[in-house]
């Protein structure tokens, strides 16, 4: 086990390594730089210069990326041009927001797609895989910014029933709180729920066509056991990895749903951080992002190896 | 009586309307090895599926101890999959891929005897294990992890763990390489011996139906062909279909009269 997380672990850092080099990279191959837009349209070349010296961009490109290196290890991404603060408190503000929504939106899906993909193909009844496959679908493609309209004017407009605009902390206020987020983690917890319904509902597809789940019953062995310790047990993993890795897509963006909503998150912040060229705020959004996915990923490939005998005796997933 | 039997049993698959069984009857006394024999996709497999009770059947009775087993409930319900045990052709396939072999072994006794301590469990699925000639270490192992012979031997000691009437083998040793399938085989007629098990042997394989069972039913396109006993098979087949298996089983120059 403890093998198994240190090789996964130095897997991790290589990966936020080449993904941190590739962000840089990607930012210097862009036209012009942040001397040219520091000084603006009436700068002349000798205040560029100065600018540019004064921001280590006279430098060489070795020199720039261990200077760049150097800081992302100690947490420090730099001062975001546009909005004159430090790259990491801004992410800090606007991350309560978006890990609320990705959070809570796929623990939703994720819940919702077990009992009613389950309830679906273990049930007696057909009603429920009928729902589960057409009503469910046909929501869950729904464009996020559209169903976020509909949401807009069905609950607030016309029921009344939620305030909309004021993100209200928890620490200041719980229901508050939910009220500001209740709209935007439905609207994503829809679109979650299709594919990990779909994914859920076939993985329960294929237990049920096991010869021990279907022998199961001959045996003697309860519905109620059947379904937790045997149906559950072996169609988890998939739909599992599958919200770990929509958890860490959302945590990186949830921009349009945010916009809709004037939630002030990570997605909104990464989009006026690109509009306005603040590379040192890109740059640093692009690698906390990056930062998320690997460690959902890892969180994630632990769960699956704690849970599953043939990876704990294999010792885990090839790398 | 009968332990098990089924009489004028029908099998019409719904979605695809095919006919897989029509009016079969099939009878297996007390302590009496029954096979079945036919090609693949004659239905002896659904014979078997039937009478245990996995399927339900279009058209005719199975009926336990005399009773129709489609009216059980409750204990009476619970006793009948007690009293019937299956051992399939994929062991690894009938066994929680999660479980360990210990708790592959312990579950049924769990399920049943809801108040068995786990100490007395363990001991039953290690004195179980020896039973069936494999060492206690191996119930630590994963389905997935052992052979495909230990695995039918784990099989066979859950079917026999509940002391049951009747053990249903389906094609339980085609899987097996010939050597593993003489082992497998050999403890089957140990158990035979040891308990007082009746037994329905289901198998393509007449030489292997024969080496084991009292009496054998004949199967083709879902109709019962006709009924052997299986020390006069050569004098008693009348169908050209019987023969031709026979022939097939033991070579031509073997013929039909002399063996």
């Amino acid at each position: 086990m403890g093998k198994y997380i240190a090789k996964r672990l130095l897997a991790s850092l290589a990966v936020m390594a080449i993904v941190s080099f590739m962000a840089f990279a990607a930012l210097e191959l862009i036209p012009g730089n942040a001397a040219l837009i520091a000084a603006g349209t009436e700068g002349s070349s000798s205040s560029v210069a100065s600018i540019a010296a004064e921001l280590g961009l006279d430098r060489g490109f070795l020199d720039r990326v261990l200077l760049y290196y150097k800081g992302i290890l100690s947490f420090d991404f730099g001062v975001s041009s546009y909005f004159g603060e430090s790259v990491s408190t801004l992410i800090g503000q606007r991350l309560g927001v978006t890990f609320s929504l990705a959070f809570l939106s796929v623990m939703l899906a994720f819940f919702f797609s077990v009992i009613l993909g389950s309830a679906a193909v273990l049930g007696r009844g057909k009603f429920l895989d009928a729902f589960s496959r057409s009503v469910v679908q046909i929501f869950s493609s729904i464009p996020s910014f559209w169903l976020s309209l509909l949401f807009l004017i069905l609950f607030s407009s016309v029921l009344h029933i939620v305030n909309v605009g004021d993100y209200v902390p928890p620490s200041v206020s719980i229901r508050g709180y939910l009220s500001s987020i209740i709209l935007p983690v439905a609207v994503l917890a829809i679109g979650e729920t299709g594919p990990l319904l779909r994914l859920v509902r076939t993985s329960m597809i294929r237990a049920r066509n096991e010869d021990w789940y279907r022998i199961g019953k001959v045996r003697g062995i309860s519905r109620m056991r059947l379904v937790m310790a045997y149906a559950l047990r072996y169609a988890l993993p998939g739909p599992l990895t599958l919200a770990g890795s929509e958890l860490a897509k959302l945590l990186g963006g949830t921009a349009i749903v945010e916009s809709v909503f004037a939630l002030p998150g990570l997605g909104r912040l990464f989009l006026t951080a690109v509009e306005m060229r603040d590379i040192p705020l890109v740059e640093g959004i692009v690698i906390f992002v990056s930062f998320l996915v690997v460690l959902m990923n890892l969180v994630t490939d632990l769960i699956l190896f704690v849970s599953n005998p043939s990876m704990r005796k294999a010792g885990g997933i090839r790398l | 009586m009968s332990v098990l039997s089924c009489a004028d049993v029908s099998k019409v698959f719904q979605d695809n309307g095919y006919e897989a069984l029509n009016r079969v009857s099939v009878e297996i006394g007390e302590g009496e090895a029954v096979g079945i024999v036919g090609e693949s996709g004659s239905g002896k497999s659904t014979v078997g599926n039937i009478i245990g009770g996995l399927e339900k059947p279009t058209g005719g009775t199975v009926f336990y101890h005399g009773t129709d087993i489609s009216g059980l409930k409750g204990e009476a319900l619970r006793s009948f999959r007690r009293s019937v045990q299956y051992i399939f052709q994929d062991p690894k396939g009938a066994m929680n891929p999660y479980f360990t072999l210990r708790r592959v072994l312990m579950e049924p006794l769990q399920i049943n005897f809801p108040g068995i301590g786990k100490r007395e469990m363990e001991r039953r699925a290690a004195e179980i294990a020896m039973m069936v000639n494999l060492p206690p270490s191996i119930l630590d192992a994963h389905p997935w992890e052992v052979s495909g012979g230990e695995a039918q031997r784990i099989a066979i000691a859950r079917a026999i763990l509940l002391e049951p009437e009747v053990i249903i083998a389906d094609e339980c040793v085609s899987a097996l390489d010939l050597s593993i399938q003489a082992e497998v085989m050999n403890l089957l007629r140990r158990i035979r011996k040891d308990t007082s098990a009746s037994f329905l042997f289901i198998s393509h394989d007449l030489s292997l139906v024969r080496y084991f069972c009292d009496r054998v039913y004949v199967m083709r396109y879902g109709r019962i062909v006709e009924c052997l006993d299986c020390s006069r098979m050569e004098e008693e087949a009348q169908s050209e279909y019987t023969k031709i298996l026979l022939e097939d089983a033991y070579g031509e120059y073997q013929g039909n009269s002399h063996r």
